[in-house]
C-alpha cells in the first residue's frame, strides 16, 4: 500500500492523526483560544473564563464549551447569497490553513529524516504560495455574503494581505541566501551555531510585524474592524461555519508560530532536556520548539492588548514605505557582511 | 518613538500579575451602603392610607388598594425609578427602601407586590460580603 | 454606495448615519436622530415641580444625571426665589465633580474602544467603579441619584465620606498616569487620533460647539468659570484647553478635566462648611407652586452646557420647560467634520465628542 511499510504507515498514521497533525493543531488552537482570553482578561484587570472545565475556576474547557455551542446553531444563509460560494469559503479557509502544517518539520526523527508529515525540499515555497491563496478566499467569501460590510471588510482584507506579503518574502529571501536551501529543516541545520534573530534582527521584526498583519491580529485587524465595519468578511456566517473561519484563523497562527520558530529561533535545537531525552532525543527537540513557538504566541497576542487598531491606509503606507525598505537592507546587510557570518554557519 | 510602543507592551505585561478587580458575584457580594435604594418597603402597621405617596410619584408606581377592610398601597417594581420621593413625603414613615436587587422576574404581573407582599423583608443575600479593602496602585485593589 | 450605519451597529448606539462611501473613502455624511425620543419635555409640563427632578435626570440618565439635575433645580429655584444653604452648595458640587469624573472616565472608555482598544475600556470602567461606590454612599444610587432637590440637596454625607472620598481620588490620580502612558503617549493611538478631524476654533464657535469639545478646540469656556453658579468662585482651578482641535485633543481634554475635578473636589471637602443642607427640614418652606414669570439657567455638565428655560403661569406644574442639551448642540460638527475621510475615521470623530443619543433626542 503506497509503499511503505508498516512501520511507516504507522508513523505516517501517528503524524497525521496525533502530532503535527490534526490533534496537535486542534489542542493548539483550543489552548491558545483559552490562553488568549485568560490572558487578556488579566491584563484588563478582569478574570476571564471561570467555571467550565476540571480545575476550580479556570475555565480549561470553556473554547470546547464554545464550539460544541456554536455546532448547535442553525446556519443561516442570507437570502441573497451566492449559495455554493457561501457554503464552500470557510471550509476551504480551515482546510488550507491546516494544509500548511502537513510541510513543517517539528523535529528530528530518531530513524534518520525529519519528524515531518510530507517532506519536500521546497517546503518554504509551499508555504507561501499557501499563504498566498488567503486573500481570494476572504474576497470570495465578503462577495458572496453579498453583504455592504463583508464587501468593504473583504476588500480591506485583500490590500493589507497582499501589501504585507512582499516584505516578508522579501525578508525571507535573506534568510534562504543564509541557508541557501527552500527546505525548512535545512534552514534549521543551518543555525545550529548561531541563531538567524542575531544575524537578521530586521528581518526578524519585519516578518514579525508582517505575520501579524497576516494573521489580522489587533493592531492590524482592519478587515475585521469591529467599530467600522461590524466583523468584516464573517460577518454573516453563524454556527458551525463561524467555527471553522475562527479554527482557520489560529491553525495560522500555529503555522505562524511555527515557521517564524523555525526561521528565526532555530527550531528544535537546544541543549538536551535530561528526563526527556533519556525516552527519545526527538522528544526533549518537540520541547523545544513548543517552547519558543509558546514565545512567539504570547507576543502575537499581546498586540491585542497593548494597541488600538490602525487605519488601513497609515497601515498600507507603513508597509510599502516602512517594511519594503527595511526588508531591503536587511538583505543588503546579509549580503555585504557575508566573510563574516559565513564561518559561523560552516560554509 | 520606540519607547512609545514598547511602553504599552511593558505596562500591559505588568497588569497581567496585578489583582483583578472582579467581584465574583454569586459567590461574593459588594456591601450595600447604608442608603442604598433597592426593592421598596412598606410597614403594615404603621400606613395610615393617607396616599400622599401615591399622589408624589412621578410614575404611577404605588396605587392605593383596598386590603382586609384597609387601604393601603400596592407596589409595581416594574414602574419603580427609585427615585424615593414617596419614602421622603410618607407622614408615618411607613416606606422604607430595601437592600434587594434581585428580584427579575419572568412575567410583568409577579413585578406587581400586593400591600401583603409588600411588607415583607426581602431574603438576605447569598454569599461573602465584601468590600474594597485596599486600594493600592502597585497590586491594583482588593476586595475582601 | 450607500451605507446604513445603525441604528443596530456596535458604535453607534442609537444614532443612524446614512454615509456615502466609495471604497474606504466616505463622501458624504448625514444623521438620523430621534430613535429615543421620549417628549421629556412633554412630560415635565404634567407633572410637579419636585416630581419633575427624576423626570429630566432621564434626559442624561446614565452620564452626568447630576449636571442634568441640578440644572433643573436651579432654574425652579430662581423662579421661586430660594436661597440656599452653605452646606447644600458644597455638597451639590461634590456629587456633580464626582459625576463628572464618572463622566468623563466612561467617555475615556468609549474612546478608548471606538478604535478597538479593549484595554482601556476595562481600565477605565474599572476605576469607575470606585467613584460611582462613593456616589451611592452619598445618594444611593448608582446612575440616577436625585441627589439635588428644590431647596437644598436630599442627604447629608455619611460618616467617613471625606476620608474615604480622598483615599480614592488619591487612588484615581496615580491612575491617571498610567492612562497617559497607555492611551495618550501610545504611538498607535497617536497615530489613529493626532490630526484626526480637526475642529479651528472659528468653525467650532460657528457651529455652536460646547463643553470640554469647544475647550479643544482652544475657547476657554466654561460656565463654571464664566457664569459661577452654585459656590464654583470660591475654588481655585484650570480650565485646560487643547491647542489643534483634532481626535486627540478631544480626548486627552477628559483626561485633563479630571485632573482638574480631582483638585475642586479636594478644596471642597476640605472647606465645607456645618450647617443645614435644606432651606428646612421636610422642605415645608419650599412652595409647591412658582410664581408667574419666566427664568432661565445655565449649568456645566460633564459634556458641556446645559440650559433650562422655565415658564410657569403660577401653578403647581410648569407651564412650559425648554431645556438645551449639549449633545444636541455639538450634532453639526459631525456632518462637518465626517465628509471626504476614511470610513476607519467615522468613530472616532463620533466617539471623541462623546454623544449621547439619549440627550439629543430628549
Ligand atoms: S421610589 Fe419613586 S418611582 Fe418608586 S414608588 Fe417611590 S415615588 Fe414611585
Ligand atoms: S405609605 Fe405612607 S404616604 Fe403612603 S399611604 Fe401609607 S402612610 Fe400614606
Amino acid at each position: 500500500m503506497l509503499g511503505l511499510s508498516f512501520v511507516e504507515l504507522i508513523e505516517l498514521f501517528i503524524k497525521v492523526l496525533i502530532f503535527p497533525g490534526t490533534l496537535f493543531s486542534l489542542l493548539f488552537s483550543i489552548i491558545v483560544i483559552w490562553f488568549e482570553r485568560k490572558f487578556l482578561a488579566r491584563m484588563h484587570l478582569r478574570i476571564g473564563p471561570l467555571h467550565v472545565g476540571p480545575f476550580n475556576r479556570l475555565g480549561l474547557f470553556q473554547p470546547i464549551a464554545d464550539f460544541l455551542k456554536l455546532v448547535q446553531k442553525e446556519i443561516i444563509t442570507p437570502s441573497k447569497a451566492n449559495n455554493f460560494l457561501y457554503r464552500l469559503m470557510p471550509m476551504l479557509a480551515a482546510f488550507l490553513s491546516a494544509l500548511s502544517i502537513a510541510f513543517i518539520p517539528y523535529a528530528l526523527d530518531p530513524s534518520g529524516g525529519y519528524w515531518v508529515i510530507f517532506y519536500t525540499p521546497l517546503s518554504l515555497l509551499v508555504i507561501l504560495v499557501i499563504l498566498t491563496a488567503k486573500p481570494f478566499i476572504m474576497v470570495g467569501a465578503g462577495w458572496a455574503a453579498n453583504n455592504k460590510y463583508c464587501t468593504i471588510g473583504a476588500l480591506r482584507a485583500a490590500f493589507q494581505l497582499l501589501a504585507y506579503e512582499i516584505p516578508i518574502v522579501l525578508s525571507l529571501v535573506g534568510i534562504v541566501i543564509v541557508a541557501r536551501s527552500f527546505d525548512l529543516a535545512k534552514i534549521v541545520e543551518a543555525q545550529s551555531s548561531v541563531w538567524l534573530i542575531i544575524l537578521q534582527p530586521i528581518g526578524f521584526i519585519v516578518i514579525l510585524i508582517g505575520m501579524m498583519a497576516e494573521l489580522l491580529r489587533r493592531p492590524f485587524d482592519i478587515p475585521l474592524a469591529e467599530q467600522e465595519v461590524v466583523f468584516g468578511w464573517p460577518t454573516e456566517y453563524t454556527g458551525v461555519q463561524f467555527a471553522l473561519v475562527m479554527v482557520s484563523e489560529y491553525f495560522d497562527l500555529c503555522v505562524t508560530a511555527s515557521l517564524i520558530t523555525i526561521l528565526f529561533l532555530g527550531g528544535w535545537s537546544g541543549p538536551a532536556i535530561p528526563l526527556l531525552h533519556d525516552i527519545s532525543p526527538m522528544l526533549s527537540g518537540i520541547f523545544w520548539f513548543l517552547l519558543k513557538m509558546a514565545v512567539i504566541t504570547v507576543i502575537i497576542i499581546m498586540g491585542r492588548g497593548v494597541f488600538p487598531r490602525l487605519r488601513i491606509d497609515q497601515l498600507l503606507e507603513s508597509g510599502w514605505t516602512i517594511l519594503i525598505p527595511f526588508a531591503i537592507i536587511q538583505i543588503l546587510i546579509t549580503l555585504a557582511t557575508a566573510q563574516w557570518w559565513l564561518p559561523l554557519i560552516g560554509g | 518613538m520606540v519607547l512609545s510602543i514598547l511602553r504599552p507592551f511593558f505596562l500591559g505585561l505588568y497588569h497581567v500579575f496585578k489583582r483583578t478587580f472582579t467581584v465574583k458575584h454569586p459567590y461574593e457580594t459588594l456591601k450595600p451602603p447604608e442608603r442604598h435604594r433597592g426593592r421598596l418597603m412598606l410597614n403594615m402597621d404603621r400606613c395610615i392610607g393617607c396616599s400622599s405617596c401615591v399622589k408624589i410619584c412621578p410614575n404611577k408606581a404605588l396605587n392605593l388598594v383596598e386590603f382586609n377592610g384597609r387601604k393601603l398601597p400596592q407596589y409595581n417594581a416594574g414602574r419603580c425609578c427609585f427615585c424615593v420621593l414617596c419614602v421622603d413625603i410618607c407622614p408615618v414613615l411607613a416606606l422604607s427602601m430595601t437592600h434587594e436587587v434581585e428580584y427579575s422576574v419572568y412575567k410583568k404581573e409577579d413585578h406587581i407586590y400586593p400591600p401583603d407582599r409588600f411588607s415583607q423583608p426581602p431574603e438576605p443575600v447569598k454569599g461573602k460580603i465584601v468590600t474594597v479593602k485596599t486600594l493600592d496602585k502597585k497590586f491594583g485593589v482588593k476586595h475582601g | 454606495m450607500k451605507l446604513s450605519m445603525g441604528p443596530q451597529h456596535p458604535v453607534t448606539s442609537h444614532f443612524r448615519f446614512i454615509l456615502d462611501v466609495d471604497g474606504d473613502a466616505v463622501l458624504n455624511f448625514e444623521w438620523d436622530v430621534g430613535y429615543t425620543h421620549r417628549g421629556i419635555e412633554k412630560i415635565a409640563e404634567n407633572r410637579i415641580y419636585v416630581q419633575n427632578i427624576p423626570v429630566v435626570e432621564r434626559i442624561n440618565s446614565y452620564c452626568d444625571s447630576i449636571g442634568t439635575t441640578l440644572g433643573y433645580v436651579e432654574v425652579v429655584e430662581e423662579l421661586m426665589d430660594i436661597q440656599i444653604p452653605d452646606r447644600a452648595k458644597y455638597l451639590r458640587v461634590i456629587a456633580a465633580e464626582l459625576n463628572r469624573i464618572a463622566s468623563h472616565l466612561y467617555a475615556v472608555s468609549l474612546v478608548g474602544i471606538s478604535a478597538g482598544f479593549e484595554t482601556m475600556l476595562m481600565w477605565t470602567i474599572n476605576d469607575r467603579e470606585l467613584i460611582l461606590d462613593l456616589l451611592v454612599k452619598l445618594s444611593g444610587q448608582r446612575i440616577t441619584y436625585t441627589y439635588p432637590t428644590i431647596g437644598g440637596v436630599r442627604w447629608d454625607m455619611p460618616d467617613g465620606f471625606k476620608e474615604e472620598a480622598l483615599e480614592r481620588l488619591g487612588y484615581l490620580e496615580k491612575r491617571l498616569e498610567d492612562y497617559y502612558r497607555m492611551m495618550a503617549w501610545n504611538r498607535t493611538f497617536q497615530m489613529r487620533f493626532k490630526n484626526v478631524g480637526i475642529l479651528k476654533s472659528s468653525d467650532a464657535v460657528g457651529l455652536g460647539i460646547v463643553g470640554p469639545n469647544l475647550r479643544a478646540s482652544g475657547v476657554k469656556v466654561d460656565v463654571r468659570k464664566d457664569e459661577p453658579y452654585e459656590v464654583y468662585d470660591r475654588f481655585d482651578f484650570e480650565v485646560p484647553t487643547g491647542k489643534n482641535g483634532d481626535s486627540f485633543d478631544r480626548a486627552s481634554m477628559r483626561l485633563k478635566e479630571i485632573e482638574q475635578s480631582i483638585v475642586i473636589l479636594r478644596q471642597a471637602l476640605k472647606d465645607i462648611p456645618n450647617g443645614p443642607i435644606k432651606c428646612s427640614p421636610k422642605g415645608s418652606k419650599v412652595p409647591p407652586t412658582a410664581p408667574r414669570g419666566e427664568a432661565y439657567s445655565r449649568v456645566e455638565s460633564a459634556r458641556g452646557e446645559f440650559g433650562y428655560y422655565l415658564v410657569s403661569d403660577g401653578k403647581s406644574k410648569p407651564y412650559r420647560l425648554k431645556i438645551s442639551t449639549p449633545s444636541f448642540r455639538n450634532l453639526p460638527a459631525l456632518p462637518f467634520l465626517c465628509r471626504n475621510i476614511p470610513l476607519g475615521d467615522i468613530p472616532v470623530i463620533f466617539i471623541t465628542f462623546d454623544y449621547i443619543p439619549l440627550d439629543v433626542d430628549r
